[in-house]
């Protein structure tokens, strides 16, 4: 529909305004792969910061669908974070590198892959920061994948709490609150 | 005052989990894409404690194959990691090996390490306690 009204120059604002509404009732998995080309047609057109909320937005459908192995996945954002170093926004970086220690924590415990530069509760302490939900959202993912039961539920009620908490898929939460409810006296894992 | 009955309202365990499992069922029912096997797996956790263990098999059958169908292979690698401690706690210790080898071969194809090391040790303590069945026991015994 884009291409036949001649839209090409609005395709990434087009994708992420649908990807980050209705776009979430379709597979992740499409949705990575569209926000990639977004990310791709909004950098052409000079849309950096479209096309790096593509990025993000991509970068988080892609982890929570599989889409990619994760090794991939962070390069993919390293190649991001490189980028950055030309189109520069703090916010950006923030969310990039944020999901580059979730990734290297998911690959080996940041052992191996890990970097210096990350996000810390310090960062995120003044609870009006719009990185607070991001920084919960991520210490929930990782706790639960990580097998840890009690900090993973304390995330999930953080983040609840939050006012308006919307970037992420409420129901994602939902599961991993589910997840951990009733049954975890007979598994100490995930 | 109504809303600040129902705000009180402090649920069980057992009824949180059956809100939390409606709810999936809404997401799944909308995306089914992306929550039909979280569903699927809530389902075989919840049914595995309230002990209807042919209900939590097919559940987790059902789950591995709808996650594997979708692609979310991390995703498949918890259901069978779940369905492996299920088989185990079950006393099946061939079903959870062959549930804990494709969790395995699932976290290895997502390129997690750490969980891959996690299963290894569960697929480790499964064949010591075989070969601790095999072996002859004392003659002091």
């Amino acid at each position: 529909m884009s291409e036949s009204m001649n839209l090409i120059d609005q395709m990434a604002d087009l994708q992420l305004n649908y990807y980050q509404g209705p776009g979430h009732l379709e597979s992740f998995q499409s949705g990575a792969k569209k926000l990639r080309e977004a990310f791709a047609s909004g950098l052409t057109i000079g849309n950096a910061n479209t096309a790096f909320y593509c990025a993000i937005q991509g970068t988080w459908f892609s982890l929570a669908s599989g889409e990619k192995d994760l090794t991939s996945l962070l390069k993919q954002i390293d190649y991001y974070l490189h980028l950055l170093g030309t189109y520069k926004s703090e916010m950006t970086k923030y969310y990039l590198l944020c999901f580059r220690e979730t990734i290297s924590i998911l690959i080996d415990k940041g052992e191996a892959t890990g970097i210096d530069d990350k996000l810390t509760q310090e960062d995120v302490s003044n609870p009006d920061n719009k990185l607070l939900e991001l920084f919960y959202f991520h210490q929930t993912f990782r706790n639960f994948w990580l097998g840890y039961t009690e900090r993973c539920q304390h995330y999930v009620k953080l983040f609840l709490e939050l006012k308006q908490p919307r970037y992420y898929d409420m129901y994602i939460f939902k599961f991993y609150q589910g997840k951990f409810s009733r049954w975890n006296l007979f598994s100490n894992t995930v | 005052m109504i809303d600040m009955l129902k705000k009180r309202r402090v649920y069980s365990r057992s009824e949180q989990v059956d809100l939390l499992i409606e709810s999936m069922r809404t997401a799944a029912s909308h995306a089914g894409a992306n929550f039909k096997h979280k569903l699927e797996l809530l389902e075989a956790e919840q049914f595995g404690v309230d002990n209807y263990p042919q209900k939590a098999m097919a559940a987790y059958d059902a789950a591995i194959a709808s996650a594997k169908e979708a692609k979310f292979i991390h995703e498949q690698g918890l259901a069978c990691e779940k369905a492996g401690f299920y088989y185990k706690r079950m006393k099946d210790m061939q079903k959870s090996w062959q549930y804990f080898k494709q969790a395995r071969e699932c976290y290895e194809e997502w390129g997690s390490s750490f969980k891959v090391e996690f299963v290894q040790r569960e697929l480790d303590r499964l064949q010591q306690q075989q070969n601790e069945q095999l072996q002859p026991r004392s003659i002091y015994w």
